[in-house]
């Protein structure tokens, strides 16, 4: 029997150096494999377990930041869910926006020293981020909530020149912090679209607020301002009241207009969309006004430094081939082209800046995970001109008699706050809801250094335009202390 | 002459000093100590990594003291046994209670317990008549005992956790499981059985084509019984302890004859029972579906599986550590996938160490067996070894994908009471024959 016993201890012995081999198979061979699935319950946990670095106001003010439950995963939270309009969301399910999507590699820690991510994996720390100073105004913030009062729109204040957002509200918003539970609802409602940024992606008919484009271009017609433009604006204006049909829709003069005769700086006070349709073609042509279209960057997305934002639908060239109703549409602002309320914060920014562009951005700084200092985004300290210098004073100091003049601009005003403002309204088309826009700023020059507060405010299914220049200025005299 | 009270003290500290001193004793004293130290390391390490409270210490504590104890009594009443069969054994279980307690720490207690019966059971063994006459004499009342034990468990049986098949009885908090216990009878039944009828078998053989097999009347009663008890597990749907009893007895038919062409056959009749099982039972025909392609129902049917290969992969070489892996994402990872946890947590090294450990004790006890001078105990040592061993690999490879899963054990480490009860007397039958070859010698 020895034999047989030794031949069974032979085989045993085999089998167990076979399960040996097996082993290694599945750790060394197959082991990335294994290890990459998506369905690996590690990885998730891994990536649950991660702290998201804290984003910031201005001034040090927690808007979103992570802490650790009672299972040893991260939750994240939003002491501010008015913020969100900034900040966006996180979530384990469903993803980023906002600065939590723009900053995302930053806030997970993505870029954690190879040695430390070592020790922290070999100690099974989980992952820490850095952290996120935005250039948020958590008061201007606030500001515009409560001024929109539940109104569907978007609101966004920057300080000019250095570009930094100060305030961005897109309503209806959602609370972050009960995403994963409401998402369901969230989505289901196309019409409202609450998890749609409308300051960075919201794509809106221009109308009325197109009149400010016009009126540089008018203005940019001509080649020495400084002896022509008191003739351009305040020669009188036969037919200014008379609407301009478009499209099916009916455009006239804004609410409280007075009677004739009206200079060209009254209609662009009270809206009256009359000269400027007439002004494309006579002194404005088709291919210029495109060009204008193209150089205020209004035909591609609009820049905000780190941010998904969106480039309005490819539409075909002005050009004087143009049917005339399209061309009418195109100058009243109820064509093809449709903007951002970004696009319009850079044209107003650039009027409060001697025709320069500002660096629209969010976030300025940011602070890896366990360092004191924080760390300055590297930011363009100049942005090209978009509008002639001559030609962004004159439509400023329009503004400003827009300012004086109309009851619709005025609603913006607050104390002493020297203000320039437009309003409109735009149609999405016949029957469809109106959108009330304000642009303007106020201006906060100090010595030869142009300083300004912009903003830019676009209400949904509202036809009165001193509503959007209501919460414009509730939101300017929130931001109205000079950035730090 | 009579002796005196002091000459006999005396005599006593003598043969301490000598047990002290012997190179064996000493050898299992020293493996007895790097285990423990190894055990409690482990426990601290979990304490401190998942801030449980000291007090949690309390199993490696009584751990320590069944070793002491243990050791103790094995000096006195086996002072020639294999030295590392015991120390093994305690170092598997003592691994098994940090697992237990990582995994499922509310079952800690009842796994110490149940260590505490089997060191019991263990050291009763060797209370017992070395000869292990009571074992041999009595093979017809012990088989029928464990039958009608397994019938009960038909009638009366349990599951603790209040779904699945109904293996156990209820003793109060304690559940056992007879098919346990029917392991170790079957193997000295088959034992006793072949001892007897060894020499016949091998001159009266029978030709079959090529090959010889033994008379049909030497095969014949043994044949009854084993029917009898894979009837009665697969009626009970313990699959996974048929398979086991249907490998032991083919083997020990193999030692016993010597006729390999029965093994060939026996192997070809499990691959036959096993095609029949897939019609018969769901159960088989998922797990051997599962077992050749698990990755489309990697969410589903085959997710323990899928779910153990990933444990494995993300221990690597060296493991992420007590208490930091994830291995709890494997359903019932304390009983069938055990050694899945120990691969995330002590990587490779410690998968190959608790394999390694394994495969040492199966060694020693197949050396047993080969230096054993009875037939009996020739092929009791055998057959609990291969029983130990057939049992560690169809779960092992069960794991590893390398056959489909059968629900056994990790023996002395996987949760479970019966089990690990019956993995001591299993160490305390070879503890009893290895120390009665030496006596012999």
């Amino acid at each position: 029997m020895t034999a047989e016993l030794n031949r069974v201890t032979r085989v045993l012995l085999l089998a167990f150096g076979i399960i040996a081999l097996a082993i290694g198979y599945w750790v060394v061979v197959e082991g990335g494999r294994l290890l990459a699935r998506e369905d690996n319950a590690r990885n998730v946990i891994a990536e649950q377990r991660i702290l998201r670095g804290t984003i910031y106001d201005r001034d040090g003010e927690p808007l979103a930041y992570s802490r650790t439950t009672a299972l040893g995963l991260a939750e994240r939270v939003y002491p501010y869910p008015e913020a969100a309009g900034a900040t966006g969301y996180y979530s384990f399910k469903y993803g980023t926006s906002g600065i939590e999507e723009a900053f995302n590699s930053v806030l997970r820690g993505d870029g954690t020293p190879a040695w430390d991510a070592f020790v922290n994996r070999t100690l099974h720390r989980p992952q820490e981020g850095g952290d996120v100073r935005s250039t948020i105004d958590l008061d201007v913030q606030q500001a515009i909530v409560t001024a929109m009062g539940g109104r569907a729109g978007a609101a966004v204040v920057a300080h000019v020149p250095s570009g930094q957002v100060l305030g961005m509200v897109s309503l209806p918003g959602y609370d972050p912090n009960t995403l994963d539970a409401d998402w369901e609802r969230l989505t289901v409602d196309a019409t409202t679209s609450p998890l749609l940024n409308r300051v960075t992606t919201g794509l809106y008919q221009p109308g009325g607020a197109l009149q400010t484009v016009m009126l540089a271009a008018i203005l940019g017609s001509y080649s020495n301002l400084s002896e022509e433009a008191g003739f351009v604006l305040n020669t009188e204006l036969p037919q200014a009241h008379v609407p301009v049909r478009v499209n099916g829709l009916e455009l006239g003069c804004l609410p409280g207009t007075p009677g004739d005769p009206l200079t060209l700086a009254e209609a662009y006070a009270y809206g009256c969309p009359g000269p400027f349709a007439a002004a494309l073609g006579e002194r404005v042509s088709p291919e210029r006004l495109w060009e204008r279209f193209d150089v205020l960057g209004l035909l591609r997305a609009p820049e905000l430094a780190g941010f998904r934002t969106l480039a309005p639908p490819a539409i075909e060239p002005l050009g004087t081939g143009m049917s005339a109703e399209d061309l009418l549409a195109a100058a009243t602002g109820q064509g093809a082209l449709t903007v951002t309320p970004l696009h319009m914060l850079q044209i107003v920014a650039a009027i409060a800046n001697q025709g320069n562009g500002i660096p629209l951005h969010v976030v300025d700084a940011l602070r890896p995970p366990g360092a004191d200092d924080w760390e300055p985004v590297e930011i363009p300290m100049h942005y090209p001109a978009i509008l002639r210098m001559d030609v962004a004073e004159v439509v400023r100091l329009t503004m400003l008699q827009a300012a004086a003049q109309s009851p619709n601009v005025r609603a913006a005003q607050r104390g002493e706050l020297v203000l320039y403002g437009h309003t409109g309204i735009s149609y999405a088309g016949p029957g469809a809801r109106p959108y009330s826009w304000f642009l303007g700023f106020v201006d906060q020059t100090l010595g030869d250094t142009p300083a300004a507060i912009a903003v830019v405010v676009v209400l949904e299914g509202e036809t009165d335009p001193a509503v959007a220049a209501h919460v414009a200025g509730d939101a300017l005299a929130a931001a109205a202390g000079p950035p730090s | 002459m009579s002796t005196t009270t002091a000459e006999m003290a005396a005599l006593g500290l003598d043969e301490m000093d000598e047990e002290w001193s012997r190179p064996q004793a000493r050898r299992e004293r020293l493996l007895l100590a790097l285990g423990g130290l190894f055990i409690l390391l482990n426990q601290v390490t979990l304490i401190v990594a998942r801030d449980r409270g000291w007090e949690t210490l309390w199993p490696v504590g009584v751990w320590a003291l069944c070793a002491a104890i243990g050791h103790s009594v094995l000096e006195r009443r086996l002072p020639h046994r294999d030295p590392l069969f015991f120390p093994l054994a305690m170092f598997l279980t003592g691994w098994g209670l940090n697992l237990i307690s990582r995994l499922v720490p509310g079952f800690a207690d009842r796994q110490t317990l149940w260590l505490v019966i089997g060191l019991a059971a263990l050291l009763a063994l060797t209370i017992l008549p070395g000869d292990l006459r009571w074992l041999r004499r009595y093979r017809y009342t012990w088989l029928i005992g464990g039958l009608a034990l397994l019938g009960v468990t038909i009638v009366l049986g349990t599951n603790p956790s209040g779904v699945g098949p109904r293996l156990w009885l209820g003793f109060g908090r304690l559940y056992y499981q007879p098919s346990e216990l029917l392991k170790i009878l079957l193997v000295a039944f088959l034992a006793s059985y072949f001892a007897d009828h060894e020499p016949y078998m091998r001159l009266d053989s029978r030709r079959l084509g090529r090959w010889s097999v033994p008379a049909p009347a030497f095969l014949g009663p043994v044949l009854l019984m084993w029917g009898v008890s894979i009837v009665v597990l697969v009626w009970q749907r313990d699959l996974g302890t048929a398979t086991l009893f249907f490998v032991v007895f083919m083997i020990m038919l193999y030692l016993a004859s010597g006729q390999a062409a029965l093994l060939l056959g026996g192997l070809g009749l499990l691959v036959l029972a096993g095609l029949a099982a897939m019609q018969l039972f769901d159960v088989v025909m998922l797990r051997v579906r599962v077992w050749l392609d698990p990755w489309p129902t990697a969410d589903s049917d085959a997710y323990q599986i899928v779910q153990s290969l990933m444990a494995v992969a993300a221990g690597g070489l060296f493991g992420q550590g007590i208490g930091q892996g994830q291995p709890t994402i494997i359903p019932v990872v304390h009983s069938d996938f055990a050694f899945a946890a120990i691969a995330e947590e002590w990587g490779m090294l410690g998968a190959l160490a608790v394999m390694a450990a394994l495969a040492v004790i199966v060694v020693r006890g197949m050396r047993v067996a080969v230096e054993a001078r009875q037939a009996f105990d020739r092929l009791l040592a055998a057959g609990l070894s291969v029983t130990l061993a057939v049992q560690s690999l169809l779960i092992l490879a069960g794991v590893l994908k390398l056959v489909p899963l059968t629900g056994v054990t990790l023996p002395f480490v996987s949760y479970g009471g019966s089990s690990l009860l019956t993995m001591f007397v299993v160490t305390g039958l070879l503890l009893v024959l290895s120390n009665r070859e030496k006596d012999a010698a």
